[in-house]
């Protein structure tokens, strides 16, 4: 790229300090994982009195990590994957058609973000008991109700950014697909999902951390069987202690994989140079 | 030609979306059907529950709060009582453990929506809460009888289990009182013979105690159900009940008197650390277990300490501090009967295994195991006077507990109380750390909106 | 597609037969009038399911006598009007007042925590879109905060932040010894701050992430060319990137701003049920002051109030900002 020095100077400097913004809280989380906890409850030291890993061992007795952790993982999972595909759909619908209700359905999916949580909380929670009651399909202290939950907050902004995505990929490569004979649906899959592939990963991790560390709803609509972990980390704070040390190192350990599907995931945020399918 | 070979690789592509759809769908609804057995299976509709005598083979769902060493502690010590419990009476116990963020909001939804576990254990200053919204079986005369008759509890605990004039809808299981913890060695190196009577000696104590980065006392500043009940023990001791006459009565000179001696601790006394203000996660604990502070004012907090390192030989319990030497009756005040009782569900289908567990977790063995494994003590009578219990620590507490203790208020603001008074002291606590120093009047009038406040959204 | 190139009126007569053809035969799912129903006919499905109706009960409980007495027979609740409004506005009495000043404290939070978000993310979202080594390392790097719970994310500002044994006063005071005493972070008028720290630490990321993503659509064919126009990168970025990104930063600023004005876990995980009065977040305040004594027909009261106040703020924003554009909601 052609940039002057002021400004390769400028971009060094603001990542590093940004970088340094963002990492520092987290050394100092990985810092606190390898102390005792006396050392946590006492002044700060950069250097541990001794070195231990035993809080890495010690979380998975004291909290049931794992079982709350897979709880996580497939409820996470599967509302992003149904969300994106939701989401997919409804964001191409908002920027290629123009169809009647089409400011209603925008602005009423836009209107849900502006409800406080604990609000609809306790209205949501009855109407699943009662469907539960009248059809028999457990909504609650199942997966299936906190899925359904879990995907349809991450519906809204999801179904915004991929009509914004969308709009900014020009009409003209699917008329030219239609023009050839692909079906509208066609159109979609196979031209304009490609392209707007760096959208749909943001989206997705969008998708995935909204329902990873959602706890007001989890809170009331999971059994100890459900439990997912933004509620079991609490657990680590009984009524008189907290294990400091081994709360830090729960959320090491759980965001790790995280991080390393993020890691795996960040070369689809950015587009290929050679896809070449962008008019220039 | 062109079209139709188009429009057959369309439709194919369709059909491989639809069969992703209902793959999906599938998927989702063998989730939720397989947790909807186990729910059901574990929401114990063994149905049966029909035969009025028998409850062989019933299963009924018990929600444990959080005790002990943590959520898996829990579990293994109710686990193993409960194994006991299904060995004599053939009735199975489901336990689910709820974290302490999370147990009022289940509980409000359970009463919401009549949905629920068949027993639950509440921190008891929820009982008149509760109570009010009918949501509970009341342990009448029957019921009562039923778990083993009142008599067998602590007078002063049934005191706290619903509201006055009405039968209580809940029963104490685990007990805990206020006392002053203090640190032996400290005190010695002081000069201090016994640990204070009254407020001013412990002080006068604090000051002396407050040497080379150690502070007298530590103190959960930042914690605002901590500095109500504060406002009430020292209310009640100078004459002042927070709630009278049908009123709560706190925005009053006398009140705002008594709860300076609490705000000043880290005020114009400077006996505890300023930094006290902002201790709202049981830091005071930890600070007193490491010495950071010489004296403590807390619930039972033995075994906490024990975790934390600190052997009982190294530090002494007394009973609460009062306003003046000698003092008696409600000057003499101690302790509110605190800790975590155990109530039915109005909603519950098993009524007869839900009180046989309830008469079961208040039998005398049971009570001893779990309480001294919790390190809170027993609210049966019989079981605080096993040797267990006898400990000079634990007679300590018991002694308070049966003879020097009133309730919180017993209405059902009490909780709306909590949040806005004790809001009211912890904002005037902060004010103190920062350097600010207050006057009696300042007080009254933080006191003073706080009330207006708590009238207007309790209605009245 | 025909290998051979018939003469050109002749195509254009062919394509406008197959064209015709084949919109003859689609089948109903492919017709244009119909698709964009069945597009959106699942995200309708669950939005009324999870959000729409949930949130008309919640208006309707707010006319409605809801609390700890008549919560267990709630469909025998007395119906109040607006009483309950009448008690949240009323900014003389104690609660109108004290959500009036809370209300002035959540909107200065939000514009910051906002501005200072979206700033960091676009520093960081052009700076790595510039080739070079690590550069995919450095992406998930910053990432991180918003990789890890909320819950720890937060309290480890909690964390740092005490003022005795916090590292934020350990390098101040006892290292760099920049300040004497040792101040109090998390109480009084600091106590704000802390919480636009800690709320930016944690949304950067997410600005970072979407503009990233939205970058990617900038074609460079038009800074290679601005550049050799000679223009300088701040002047490419003012008249290409910024443009360029209008449709994403219209959508991420709103909801941005929607999501921290009513922020629950930040204010809840820092400071508990009792927040110092200059970092009293209104979603918090109305927890407090009614769902935490079960008081939910002012609770749904207060918080119809501010959902309207949102709708408003809103409409204006996308009145104001929608002029122009590809993106036309």
């Amino acid at each position: 790229m052609y940039e002057s020095s002021a400004a390769r100077l400028f971009r060094r400097v603001s990542l590093a300090l940004i970088t340094l913004f963002a990492l520092f809280p987290v050394f100092i989380i990985l810092e606190t994982t390898i102390k005792p906890l006396k050392d946590v409850q006492n002044t700060f030291q950069w250097i541990p009195s001794h070195v231990t890993l035993s809080p890495y061992a010690d979380i998975w007795s004291t909290v049931p990590l794992l079982h709350y952790f897979v709880n996580s993982v497939i409820v996470s999972t599967i509302s992003t994957l149904v969300a994106v595909t939701l989401a997919v759909f409804a964001g191409y619908a908002i920027s290629r058609f123009q169809f009647r209700g089409r400011r209603t359905f925008s602005f009423a999916v836009l209107s849900t973000q502006m409800f406080p949580g604990i609000l609809f909380l306790l209205p949501l929670y009855l109407i699943y008991v009662n469907i539960g009651h009248t059809i028999g399909i457990n909504l609650y202290g199942s997966y299936l109700g906190l899925i359904i939950t879990y995907l349809t907050f991450a519906l809204p902004f999801s179904v915004w950014m991929l009509a914004g995505f969308f709009s900014s990929i020009p009409r003209e490569l699917e008329e030219a697909a239609m023009v050839d004979g692909t079906s509208p649906w066609g159109a979609l899959f196979r031209i304009v999902l490609p392209v707007a592939r760096p959208g749909i990963i943001a989206v997705a991790v969008f998708a995935f951390m909204t329902a990873w560390g959602e706890v007001l709803f989890a809170s009331v609509l999971t059994t100890e069987s459900t439990r997912t972990l933004a509620i079991g980390l609490q657990e680590y704070a009984t009524q008189g202690n907290t294990a400091w040390n081994q709360l830090m190192a729960a959320a090491v350990v759980v965001s790790l994989p995280v991080v390393v599907v993020f890691l795996a995931l960040q070369r689809h945020l950015i587009r290929g140079l050679t896809s070449g399918s962008v008019k220039g | 030609m062109v079209p139709t070979q188009v429009s057959a690789r369309a439709r194919r592509r369709r059909l491989s979306a639809c069969l992703a759809v209902a793959l999906c769908a599938t998927t989702l609804a063998a989730c939720g059907s397989s947790s909807h057995h186990s729910a059901s299976a574990s929401a114990g509709s063994g149905g049966s529950s029909a035969g009025s005598g028998s409850l062989k083979g019933q299963t009924i769902n018990y929600w444990a709060s959080v005790e002990g060493a943590g959520p898996s502690d829990t579990t293994k010590t109710l686990t193993k009582e409960f194994k006991k419990f299904t060995a004599q009476t053939g009735v199975k116990v489901n336990m689910q453990v709820i974290p302490w963020s999370d147990l009022l909001q289940k509980i409000l939804t359970s009463v919401t929506s009549g949905t629920g576990p068949d027993v639950m254990e509440i921190g008891n200053t929820w009982a008149p809460s509760l109570s009010a919204s009918h949501g509970f079986l009341p342990f009448d005369t029957a019921n009562m009888n039923a778990i083993g008759g009142a008599s067998k509890f602590a007078a002063s605990s049934l005191k706290v289990s619903g509201l006055p004039g009405q039968a209580p809808v809940s029963v104490p299981v685990y007990s805990e009182a206020y006392a002053l913890f203090y640190n032996k060695a400290d005190f010695k190196a002081a000069g201090i013979s016994k640990p204070p009577a009254t407020w001013a000696q412990l002080i006068a104590d604090g000051k002396k105690l407050t040497t080379g980065g150690r502070y007298g006392i530590a103190i959960e500043g930042g914690s605002t159900s901590e500095a109500a009940h504060w406002a009430f023990l020292l209310g009640m001791q100078a004459g002042n009940p927070l709630y009278a006459n049908g009123k709560w009565n706190f925005a009053t000179a006398r009140e705002a008197k008594a709860i300076s001696t609490y705000v000043n601790m880290v005020g114009s006394e400077h006996i505890a650390n300023p930094s006290d203000a902002q201790n709202n996660s049981n830091v005071a604990e930890s600070d007193f277990a490491n010495n950071k502070a010489a004296m403590l004012v807390w619930q039972n907090p033995m075994s906490t300490l024990a975790q934390l390192g600190m052997k009982p030989s190294e530090y002494g319990s007394a009973p609460l501090p009062s306003f003046t030497p000698g003092a008696t009756g409600t000057a003499d005040l101690q302790t509110f009967p605190a800790g975590i009782n155990l109530a039915i569900p109005a909603s519950t289908k098993h009524k007869a295994a839900a009180l046989a567990l309830v008469k079961f977790l208040t039998s005398t063995p049971v009570q001893v195991a779990i309480n001294h494994h919790y390190g809170t003590f027993p609210p049966v009578l019989a079981a605080q006077h096993t040797p267990t219990f006898s400990t000079p620590v634990y007679k300590t507490l018991e002694a308070e507990y049966n003879n020097h203790a009133a309730p919180l208020p017993q209405v059902a603001s009490e909780s709306t109380m909590e949040t806005d008074l004790g809001g009211a002291i912890t904002h005037l606590i902060s004010q103190a750390a920062t350097g600010a120093s207050l006057s009696t009047s300042q007080i009254q009038s933080a006191l003073s909106s706080a009330q207006s406040q708590l009238n207007a959204s309790s209605g009245k | 597609m025909s290998v051979l190139k018939p003469s050109r009126p002749l195509r254009a007569a062919e394509e406008r037969v197959s064209a015709a053809a084949a919109a003859r035969r689609a089948p109903w799912w492919q017709r244009e009038g119909v698709i964009p129903y069945l597009l959106i006919a699942p995200a309708v499905l669950f939005e009324l399911l999870v959000h729409i109706v949930p949130m008309v009960a919640g208006v309707v409980m707010s006319l409605y006598g809801l609390t700890l007495f008549t919560l267990h027979h709630w469909s025998t609740a007395p119906f109040v009007g607006l009483a309950n409004y009448k008690l949240a506005v009323s900014i003389h009495g104690p609660i109108g007042k004290a959500l009036l000043d809370s209300f002035e404290v959540t909107v200065p939070y939000t514009v910051l925590v906002v501005g200072l978000s979206w700033v960091i993310g676009i520093v960081a979202a052009t700076g790595l879109n510039v080739e070079f080594r690590g550069r995919g390392w450095l992406r998930s790097v910053l990432l991180v905060p918003y990789a890890l719970p909320v819950y720890v994310a937060i309290i480890i500002w909690s964390f740092m932040l005490q003022r005795d044994n916090g590292v934020v006063n350990t390098v101040l005071v006892h290292e760099l010894h920049l300040i004497h005493n040792p101040p109090f972070w998390l109480l009084g008028s600091k106590a704000f701050w802390s919480m636009v720290a800690a709320a930016v630490w944690r949304w950067f990321p997410f600005a970072f992430l979407i503009l990233l993503a939205a970058l990617q659509n900038i074609p460079t064919e038009l800074y290679e060319a601005a550049a050799v126009d000679g223009a300088s990168s701040w002047r490419q970025f003012r008249a290409i990137t910024l443009p360029s990104l209008r449709p994403a930063n219209l959508v991420l600023i709103l909801v941005l701003f929607l999501w921290n004005f009513n922020d629950f876990n930040t204010p809840f995980v820092l400071f508990g049920n009792a927040p110092p009065s200059p970092a009293d977040l209104v979603s918090l305040h109305i927890y407090v002051v009614s769902f935490d004594s079960w008081n939910f027909g002012l609770g749904s009261a207060m918080s119809v109030m501010l959902m309207l106040f949102l709708i408003v703020v809103s409409a204006v924003y996308l009145r104001v900002l929608r002029r122009g554009g590809e993106f036309d909601v």
